[in-house]
Order: C-alpha cells, then structure tokens, then sequence
C-alpha cells in the first residue's frame, strides 16, 4: 500500500544524516511499531511519511504511485497522527466537537458527519463523554478522543507518536487496549512510535531505530532475540528477557517461561 | 531537617463552582536522612503535596512543620523563602529551567539567590558540577548546547548548590534512557548518604521506588491511605491492587517463584540483584 524506498534526510545545518537508507512498506491492516530512543530519527522519519518534511533522496509511493510535486498533499491524506502530549492537540470546545474538527475541515455533510462521530466516540468508548471538556479528562481519555478524532476521517494508516509516554500506567494501559481493539476490527494500519520495549508486544512487525539506520527488523519475538541491538539502541530489556537472558541459556522466553523454569 | 506535617487540608479555588480538595486532613512526618517514596494515581495529590513541602503552596487548614519553621495559611513571604533555602525541588524535565548564559552561571544562580556570595556560590558550582560528571570543556558553554542528559545534571547542579538539607523529586527520570535513569537514581542514593539529605521521591515507578526508598505513602484522593516501611507494603499484592499500583517486577517475579516453592527471604531490591542472587544459588 505504501511503501518508502531508500529515504535519506539530513537537517540543513548538520552534517550528519537524521536518517540513512531507511526502506518500510505498510501492509494494509498491519500493526507496525518503530522503536528507537531520542535522536535515533523516529521524529524525522514521521515527518516525512507525514509529508511535512521531503526527503534528500529516496521514493515514497502510495499504491505504486509515486508522491511528488504534483501530488504533495496525498500523503497527509492517507495518514492521521496522535502526538505525544495530549493537551497540545485539541481544537474542540467539547469531546464531540474536537472530533468533528476533521469532517469539517473535509467539507462532510452534516449528517455523515454526526453518524461518523458518534461511531468514532463509541469506538473508544467515549461517547458517555461526549459534552465534556477535553483539557479536564485523564491523559488516557484525552488520548482515546484524540484517536476518535484521528480515526473519523477514516485514514489509510493511523500514527502513534510517543502518544503513550506522557501517561500514567493506567492511561497506558487504556491507549494499547484501544490499539488493540481497533487492529482486531479495522483495516486500519496501525504505526507505533515508541522507546519502551513493553508496549510493542501486539505487534506484527518491529522495526529499532538506531542513529538514522534501521539495526533490525522483524516480529517481536525476533527482535526481542537480539538482545545486544537492543542494549547497544539503548532501549530497557523488558525484565523477563533480562531474566531469560542472565539465567536460562540467553533464549528469549516469556516471562511465565522464565517463571517455569526457574 | 524533620518535616511534620499536622492535620493538613489544601482547598483549590475555595467558595467558587470550581472548588476542589486537592488534600484532606493528612498528617504524616519526614525524618531526616531517610528515603521516602510517594505513590498514586494521576489526581492523588501527589504534586499538591510536594509544592506544600516548600512554600510553592501553604496549607487551607492545618501546618507543616520543617524543624523550627511553621507554614500555616497565612505564613508571611519572608519565612518561605528562609524555608526554601534548606528544601530543593526537582520538577519533572528540570533541564525547562535553565535560563543562564553559561553553565557555570547558571548553577550558580541558586545560591546567590539565597543570598551566598558570589565567590562561594562558584565554589560550590564547581564542587557539585565535578560530582556530577560534568565535563570541565562545558562550564562556559551556553546550557542550550548541551544534550538532554547533560541539561539535566545541569539543573541539579544547581539545585544541590544550595545545599538543601532536603530534596523533592518529581519523577525525576522521565524521558532518561536506561543508562541515564540508573546513573540518576545512583547519584540520588550516594548524595543521600555523603550529605545526609533526606529524600522524597515522587514517581510511577514502583521499581525505583522499591529498590531506593525506606519508607513509602500511598496518597489516594487526597488522603494518606498507606504509610509504613517500602519491603512492607510494596511486598504487599492486595494492598496495592486496591489502589491500582503494580507490584515491583522482582516482587511479582519472587512471589511466583514462591508459589512454586522456592524460599526468597528477604526479596532483592531489583531484578539485577536478583539474578546475582539466584547464581550464587545456583551455585
């Protein structure tokens, strides 16, 4: 569906390239997560797919066809994005007009576009909320409306930028469940943008972000076996690969494995 | 420095529809010397609580005693601010607050502040740049060219330079990779014994909290709702299910152990003590 080919990018000022080479396809449906730590790109590399920033070399393509000059606002069509602080993106007076921002910038007629938002509210479990603020939820629910908002105009690909990093563990826990649901129930692909190695378990595919280079990539538990990328990426060992790494032969096993054994 | 905190409440916007009791009646004490952990939810009134330690915030009702000092509602600006020269806040991103020309500079702007003289704060910038780890090369560099890490001991550089006889932490690592995290935390534990200082440790992060901590509270809707010794109540499941806090990993990892019949007395404080535990059992 969309795919970056050989993308580069370096910031005027600098020598160093933010990113190197860097190639990604996005299967429809797919739950991608990009795990780096700061300065490793991930921003940069958002940018890009976002279409804010161009590459300095490299292709991106949507359905085989190439984004350029004639093209440039097809990539911030396909893609909607949840930031990292959840204060710093609502428009809405109330949860139900923050979400109808989107269609209305879209020109929806009015009534598709109350159908869409109720069903967008629902589908994060919102809906009882609706005539709230947002600036007074918790940090969980000021994300889940954001993800309602990102979701209403219904987009190819559904971006996650850090959006878990400023909440506490229960809005944590709350954003990856939705993330979850919504993989199970839509097409939508899913991109996760992340530091923390816990949360990238439903994923179908990881890539780790080093530097501007992509180090490795692959499915969880491919990733999870090179522990030495990961320490070297300076990323936290979740404590069940610690554990199974220091004390059960360095194989990764999941933490009831590591119980078991033990 | 004790601190005792007598029967206090703290009302926001008090007699307005937007009235709100961030703290109700909670009385607790500090000792000197000692680690605390504070824990809860997201709305507990953790922040409320540590801004009442220094002034930032007095007391509705009731007073906080900080050894011979009394903060009550009506405490007069000039007490505070004798107050805050032993009590050193770290916020959350602390490396927000740099604002001087040079790094040097900057950590000495604490001090001077609380009227030491220009000669002596420098002494001091230096001595707790150098116990940071600061490089030398960076003391006349604008504190905006540095990395986040290196802002960050900036910041607490120049905090420690007033030589507080007791240091707030909000979540004092948020945002630090691992290396940094533990590097932090270490730093925390090793000032706390050369200086004495005592300790309050703010944070979500029930494994800091378990590894570097004496005594810990539990704040749930403005109320004290657990207070005792850090191997009593976070070993205890029920407990801290009842406020939605996890168990630390190497609790939850040592009690499961157990479950299976192995004997772990005491727990180790983390996960890397425990691995060099279970080899020398091994053994």
């Amino acid at each position: 569906m969309i795919s970056l080919r050989d993308i580069t990018y370096k910031y005027h000022n600098d020598d160093a390239y933010a990113l190197n080479h860097i190639s990604i396809d996005f299967k429809r449906g797919s739950f991608v997560s990009i795990l780096g730590h700061n300065g490793s790109g991930k921003s940069t590399l958002v940018k890009i797919i976002m279409g804010i920033l161009r590459p300095t070399s490299g292709d991106i393509f949507i359905d085989g066809k190439p984004v350029d000059k004639d093209n440039p606002l097809e990539l911030q069509r396909r893609f909607s994005i949840v930031f990292q602080n959840p204060d710093n993106q609502f428009v809405g007076a109330t949860v139900i007009d923050d979400v109808a921002f989107g269609l209305e910038n879209l020109g929806v007629p009015h009534e598709t576009m109350v159908e869409k938002v109720e069903s967008a509210l629902k589908e994060v479990g919102m809906w009882e909320f609706r005539n709230h603020e947002p600036h007074r939820l918790s940090g969980g629910q000021k994300q889940r409306v954001a993800i309602a908002g990102a979701l209403v105009t219904n987009p190819d690909v559904l971006i996650m930028d850090e959006a878990t990093s400023m909440l506490d563990p229960d809005g944590r826990k709350e954003v990856l469940s939705i993330l979850k649901k919504i993989h199970a129930e839509r097409d939508t692909t899913i991109l996760y943008i992340t530091h923390d190695l816990r949360e990238i378990e439903d994923s179908d595919y990881v890539f780790i972000l080093r530097k501007g280079h992509v180090v490795n990539e692959g499915t969880v538990r491919e990733v999870y076996e090179d522990t030495d990328i990961l320490v070297s990426s300076n990323l936290e060992l979740p404590y069940n690969i610690k554990l199974s790494k220091a004390l059960c032969d360095g194989a990764y096993m999941s933490y009831e494995e590591v119980v078991q054994r033990l | 420095m004790n601190i005792l905190i007598e029967d206090v409440s703290v009302t926001y916007q008090p007699k307005t529809p937007f009235q709100y009791n961030a703290l109700k009646n909670i009385t607790t004490e500090f000792k000197s010397g000692q680690f605390y952990g504070i824990v809860g939810q997201t709305g507990s009134g953790k922040s409320t609580l540590v801004q009442l330690l220094n002034g930032l915030i007095l007391p509705t009702t009731g007073i906080v005693k900080i050894d011979d000092f009394e903060l009550k509602r009506k405490t007069k600006y000039k007490m505070i601010h004798e107050v805050r020269k032993h009590i050193g806040i770290v916020f959350q991103f602390p490396e927000h607050q740099l604002f001087e020309e040079t790094v040097l500079k900057d950590v000495m702007f604490g001090p001077m502040n609380m009227g030491v003289s220009e000669e002596k704060a420098k002494t001091r910038a230096l001595h707790y740049l150098k116990e940071l780890h600061v490089d030398p090369a960076l003391y006349e560099k604008s504190p905006f060219d540095l990395s986040g890490g290196q802002m960050r001991k900036v910041a607490l550089a120049g905090i420690l330079a007033m030589e507080p006889k007791v240091l707030i932490l909000d979540e004092p690592t948020a945002g630090l990779d691992p290396s940094s995290h533990r590097e932090t935390m270490d730093l925390f534990k090793r000032l706390r014994k050369e200086l004495n200082l005592t300790i309050i440790l703010v944070t979500h992060d029930m494994n800091d909290v378990f590894e570097y901590t004496d005594e810990v509270r539990i704040l749930e809707a403005g109320h004290i709702v657990e207070s005792g010794l850090t191997e009593e109540i976070l070993t205890n499941q029920a407990v801290l299910e009842r406020y939605s806090l996890n168990l630390p990993d190497v609790v939850r990892l040592s009690h499961d152990l157990e479950k299976k019949g192995h004997v772990i007395d005491p727990i180790p404080k983390s996960i890397d003590e425990f691995i060099v535990e279970w080899r020398l059992r091994d053994a």
